[in-house]
């Protein structure tokens, strides 16, 4: 059988669902009907009340559990999703916002005003008097070693 | 359409079309929860291509998506079952000598009920309550006094059991593809 432009005899059809085809056949059959809806079709419609089975009665129920189940999935996702957007956003927001301040703070003149006010206020140091201090300093540690050097000496 | 419009729509689809599913993936598996397996997964494709459907003739787009998932599962498989002529002979003397409803189903519900025996306690009580009495596990729960999640572990664990057994006890004359 040409699986795409023949369609099923109705003697095909019925070898087919008596199962009495050889493999390949029944397999080029079988493919054919799942790519072809007018054969799909008629053999859907093949099927009398006797080929009838009653499908298991948790069928439906476990399908649509697994529909729920899925769905709750995708959404406990998107909303990890959107907490970790939500929280990049605040982040980026917080950044900016810190950042805009320093420029403002920068440029506004504030700091350069505050800078001159402070170092008014700050005294200035006179350097002569750290001049005399390590002076002084020098002096004694000089004196000092010469006490050590004549207490060597006298020893001696 | 919307989410839960869908799934109404899909609700109303199983109502129609379960049953001939069902007897479709049954007819060309041959394993009773093989075809369950493949009913299901026809009713989760067609849920997911809903968008896809043009809405003219649902019976056949279903029939073409359960025939699809049974060409991939004889594939995978690497057999089908092929009836020896003695018992194809059986099979349409039995039709043609009781012309009534639900022949066939009988035959496959009398399987399910031996295997359902041949299991050892307590999964052959839970399997017949389940399968073959079709008690919802609230059902059973209430006549039996037992814990719920149990009685589910219990049929998760009877299920795979029968589906073993069903293999090994109704054999279908395989034949490599």
């Amino acid at each position: 059988m040409n699986q795409k432009s023949e369609h099923l005899t109705n003697e095909l059809l019925d070898a087919f669902n008596k199962n009495t085809l050889d493999n390949d056949t029944y397999l080029s059959v079988l493919s054919h009907i799942s790519s072809c809806e007018e054969c799909s079709s008629l053999y859907s419609n093949s099927f009398s009340q006797t080929d009838m089975i009653c499908a298991p009665h948790y069928l439906k129920s476990s399908i649509m559990d697994h529909i729920h189940h899925s769905n709750e999935i995708v959404q406990i996702v998107q909303k990890q999703r959107t907490s970790i957007n939500h929280q990049l956003f605040f982040y980026s927001l917080k950044i900016g916002f810190a950042m805009c301040g320093a420029l403002l703070f920068l440029y506004s003149g504030l700091l350069s005003k505050n800078t001159n006010s402070y170092a008014k206020e700050i005294p200035i140091v006179k350097m002569n008097t750290i001049d005399d201090f390590n002076n002084k300093l020098y002096e004694f540690s000089n004196k000092l070693i010469m006490e050590e050097n004549n207490y060597d000496q006298e020893k001696k | 359409m919307g989410k839960i419009n869908r799934e109404r729509y899909l609700e109303n689809l199983i109502d129609n079309y379960g049953n001939l599913v069902f007897s479709i993936c049954f007819k060309i598996t041959g394993e009773y929860f093989e075809a369950e397996d493949l009913s299901q997964e026809t009713f989760l494709s067609v849920y997911k291509h809903l968008e896809n459907f043009d809405g003219k003739n649902e019976k056949a787009w279903i029939c073409k998506i359960a025939t699809n998932k049974c060409l991939d599962h004889v594939k995978s498989a690497g057999r089908r079952q092929v009836p020896t002529n003695e018992e194809y002979f059986r099979q349409v003397e039995s039709k043609a000598q009781s012309p009534l409803e639900g022949i066939l189903e009988d035959e496959v519900k009398n399987k399910l009920y031996t295997l359902c025996q041949s299991l050892k306690p307590p999964y052959d009580e839970v399997a017949i309550a389940y399968f073959c009495k079709d008690l919802e596990i609230k059902e059973i729960a209430k006549n039996t006094g037992k814990n719920i999640k149990t009685l589910q572990t219990q049929v998760y664990r009877a299920k795979e059991m029968l589906r073993k057994l069903w293999r090994k006890e109704y054999p279908q004359n395989e034949s490599e593809i």
